[in-house]
């Protein structure tokens, strides 16, 4: 299960993603699928599994492609998990067991 | 009253006596000094700015002086002092004005938390401002300076001030700091322009201020709408292009380069995103002045298909000359 970050704020321009933590005051580049999956886990309020996430994902898509550059340059071939993992690594959302 | 009417016998004793106090937009400074230097450089680049009564409140107390040792015969030096502390190392004894310049800088860049401050020139044409966002050596203050003596208003060649509250740029107009072969860039392309003398073997290397046209001193309380980002950077013999930056990278680009983004917190961060909201966002490179300020002139005008148009058709990344 993953949540996102406490105090987290987001904006989207053109399908990239700025992200900012409240807690460590940190903001963050973000491409499409990973601003999607926090925006996801910030309107849901309750923790997500990879997989529903995934699906929302699939289901609404991630916006414009990718531009060069983001932070998460690799996103496209990173899983969920991996992605979950990476986003937990720079204090954007924490995994729990299910 | 603005520092040209005072009498050069009154400037010297405010400034040997317990301050001048100098407004540059909303911030009032005391400043002490005996160099001549520094009360030429106010004399020259103040000219045009009011002075506030003897007396009157100061956002910041500060000194250019000698230091109380014997190294102010054996080899001269300069101090800049703030409210009786010394918060950076001595610097050669004909680096006076230029200390007074960084250290006016750093009052501001350091204190007036009041405002989300980013490192950057801002000039404005019609009501909306342009952000030149970049680190030193990028040509910012070039192309700010260029802009200036083209009919653009100078806003700040440093700092840019955005106001929590509207969302504005206040004007914080003050000398525009030219260094090595931009100075002479400026010279031949403003002749009018009034410059102080080159310091060199500074920092920055050699270093010479251009005073403020008094139109922008004048207007110092009008605010700004932001309305462009631009990330300049000099080219040698390259033609003027703007290439569309993507918004998110922008945001970035002015966070990282603010200096109190981290104070302001998620205000900051909403601020920021306005701001953002609000503007065409490019990056900017120039090769010619002349071309360079005729392109973003046209920026401006009403009516015609102005480039900010054109690259809004065009994807991300596809230049626009």
């Amino acid at each position: 299960m993953a949540a996102g970050a406490a105090d987290l704020a987001l904006r989207q321009w053109d399908g990239e993603w700025v992200a900012y933590v409240g807690a460590t005051g940190s903001t963050h580049l973000l491409g499409p699928i990973a601003g999607k999956v926090l925006e996801s886990l910030a309107r849901s309020g309750d923790p997500l599994t990879p997989a529903a996430l995934s699906e929302i994902v699939s289901r609404e898509g991630s916006g414009t492609p990718q531009a060069e550059g983001s932070e998460l340059i690799e996103e496209p071939q990173l899983s969920m998990h991996e992605l979950l993992e990476e986003l937990e690594r720079i204090g954007l959302a924490t995994m729990r067991p299910l | 009253m603005i520092v040209h009417d005072l009498p050069p016998r009154d400037l010297h004793r405010h400034l040997t006596g317990e301050g001048l106090r100098l407004r540059t937009g909303p911030v009032v400074t005391s400043i002490r000094s005996s160099l001549e230097a520094v009360r030429h450089g106010i004399a020259l680049h103040y000219a045009a700015h009011p002075v506030e009564p003897a007396g009157s409140f100061a956002d910041f107390h500060i000194s250019v002086e000698r230091p109380r040792t014997v190294r102010r015969w054996l080899q001269p030096q300069v101090v800049f002092r703030f409210d009786g502390t010394e918060p950076f190392a001595p610097l050669p004894g004909d680096q006076g004005f230029p200390m007074l310049e960084w250290g006016l800088n750093w009052c501001v860049s350091s204190h007036c938390h009041q405002y989300l401050i980013i490192h950057a020139a801002v000039v404005e044409r019609g009501g909306n401002a342009l952000i030149l966002p970049a680190p030193s050596g990028s040509g910012k203050s070039t192309l700010c300076a260029g802009l200036t003596f083209r009919g653009w208003r100078l806003l700040s060649d440093e700092l840019a001030l955005i106001d929590p509250a509207s969302g504005r740029i206040l004007p914080l107009p003050r000398p525009i700091s030219l260094k090595n072969a931009s100075i002479e860039v400026i010279r031949a392309f403003s002749p009018t322009a009034a410059f102080g003398p080159v310091v060199t073997e500074t920092t920055k290397g050699s270093v010479a201020h251009v005073r403020p046209p008094p139109e922008g001193v004048r207007r110092a309380n009008e605010s700004a709408a932001p309305r462009w980002v631009m990330i300049p950077r000099y080219l040698a013999g390259t033609p003027p292009t703007l290439t569309p930056l993507p918004k998110a990278r922008a945001f970035m680009q002015l966070a990282d380069n603010a200096f109190n983004y981290n104070v302001h917190g998620r205000q900051g961060f909403d601020l920021l995103a306005s701001v953002i909201d609000r503007c065409d966002c490019y990056e900017f490179v120039y090769g010619n002045l002349e071309e360079a300020a005729a392109l973003l002139t046209g920026l401006t005008q009403p009516g015609i298909d102005e480039p900010a148009t054109a690259a809004a058709s065009a994807p991300a990344g596809a230049p626009v000359s």
